[in-house]
């Protein structure tokens, strides 16, 4: 699923999911401000530890992405946290693998980077409760788009994927429910402990005096 | 307020870290298909199985020669399990595809196989058997058993400990997991440590 391994996918394939991570890291980095590092280091953390715990579903295996999560929490820099994270599961236990790490990237960071900046303004000022369904939104639809990315990446390699790209999609049902659970009850309580973690970046889009109110 | 300090604003993160590395820390599982094979005779036999989280069950199998020639194919037992007829004397590359993105491959090396398996061994001496507690022949006379069958039994008996050394390779270890956060946070201070010299170089003059 989402760590697709080294000589699945074809070549052109390979090179766009490398020239887009690219592009995001280069972005993400000029943007990333220094203060947030530490809270991208433990997002970065966490994901590479959550993506570890997979759990047996049908014929294939899922585990957590927490895209959405990341991408409410810290914006542009889940790219360089998934990639860090991705970097350090291909080495040390072979997870997916180094040429697709760009593909892999794309797929699991730039959904939740996207759907979070959509959803990022419902954030401000909102209850737990309504944080907690925004962010069960955000994580099940990043979810999906990540289903529908690899199978899409896939099936652009290999025509023959295309009865495979139904069982991605049929595995990734549970996973989008645990998920958005998951991001759900994640967001709720950041609602309630530190509000400015999940609507900072909305804030800040906002202007610098809403930021430092 | 302008700013409160990043520790506080990173618990939420931080606990929920905490909790999973603790649910890791117990069987850490992972997400990684393998396949293990070897040579049996005149046929591949191996496992395909998903690193932690137990055996691929219903996958699809492919045995292929070196010029990437399909010899064989069929499907994993729910056991993850399979066994496949192979000869010839080069490498045969096993070939195990979840259709999903996972796709996991073993090369059993050419000289593990039966070269001739189609033509049974025409001259092979019948194997006399073995002489039952009856017979008091102290062990003079040592039925001749083919090589053939001698390396068949013996494959068959280091076959799972070949795998199990493959398994325990690819395991996913708390101390690598340790590991790889340390190498995380090690990466993000090291990059907080030039981006702050460089801020702090742009305030001086």
């Amino acid at each position: 699923m989402a760590h697709i391994p080294d000589g699945v996918l074809s070549v052109p394939v390979l090179v766009a999911g490398g020239v887009v991570t690219a592009a995001a890291l280069g972005y993400a980095l000029k943007t990333l401000d220094e203060d947030r590092l530490p809270r991208v280091a433990v997002l970065a953390a966490l994901f590479f530890v959550a993506s570890l715990i997979s759990v047996a579903v049908g014929p294939t295996s899922v585990h957590l992405l927490l895209s959405g999560l990341m991408g409410l929490i810290i914006g542009w820099a889940a790219v360089p946290a998934v990639f860090v994270g991705l970097v350090m599961q291909a080495v040390f236990f072979g997870f997916g693998g180094i040429t697709t790490l760009g593909v892999n990237t794309m797929n699991i960071a730039l959904p939740g980077v996207l759907w979070a900046m959509l959803f990022a303004p419902l954030l401000v000022n909102a209850t737990p409760r309504r944080a907690a369904w925004v962010g069960a939104a955000v994580a099940a639809l990043s979810v999906a788009t990540t289903a529908v990315m690899v199978a899409l990446v896939l099936t652009l390699s290999d025509s023959s994927y295309t009865l495979s790209a139904r069982i991605v999609l049929l595995s990734y049902g549970p996973l989008l429910v645990g998920e958005a659970v998951i991001t759900g009850f994640a967001c709720g309580f950041l609602a309630r402990v530190s509000p400015e973690m999940l609507a900072a970046r909305a804030m800040r889009r906002g202007g610098k005096i809403a930021a430092s109110s | 307020m302008l700013r409160r300090p990043d520790l506080s604003r990173m618990r939420g993160p931080a606990l929920l870290a905490a909790a999973l590395v603790l649910a890791a820390a117990g069987p850490a599982s992972a997400h990684r298909l393998k396949v293990f094979a070897s040579a049996i005779g005149t046929s591949i036999e191996g496992e395909a199985y998903f690193v932690g989280s137990g055996p691929a069950a219903g996958v699809d199998v492919t045995l292929r020669d070196g010029a990437d020639k399909l010899l064989q194919s069929g499907k994993t037992g729910p056991d993850g399990k399979f066994a496949l007829p192979a000869s010839g004397t080069g490498d045969i590359v096993v070939t195990v595809d979840a259709e999903d993105g996972h796709v996991a491959r073993f090369t059993v090396a050419g000289s593990e196989l039966d070269p001739a398996p189609a033509s049974p061994p025409a001259a092979a001496p019948v194997p006399v058997p073995a002489p039952d507690g009856s017979a008091p022949t102290v062990a003079a006379v040592v039925p001749p058993v083919p090589m053939a069958d001698i390396e068949i039994a013996v494959a068959r008996k280091i076959a799972p400990l070949a795998a199990q050394i493959d398994a325990l390779q690819s395991a996913l270890r708390i101390q690598d997991i340790v590991g790889g956060i340390g190498y995380i946070v090690g990466i993000f201070g090291l990059a907080a440590f030039v981006k702050s010299r460089r801020a702090a170089r742009d305030r001086q003059p």
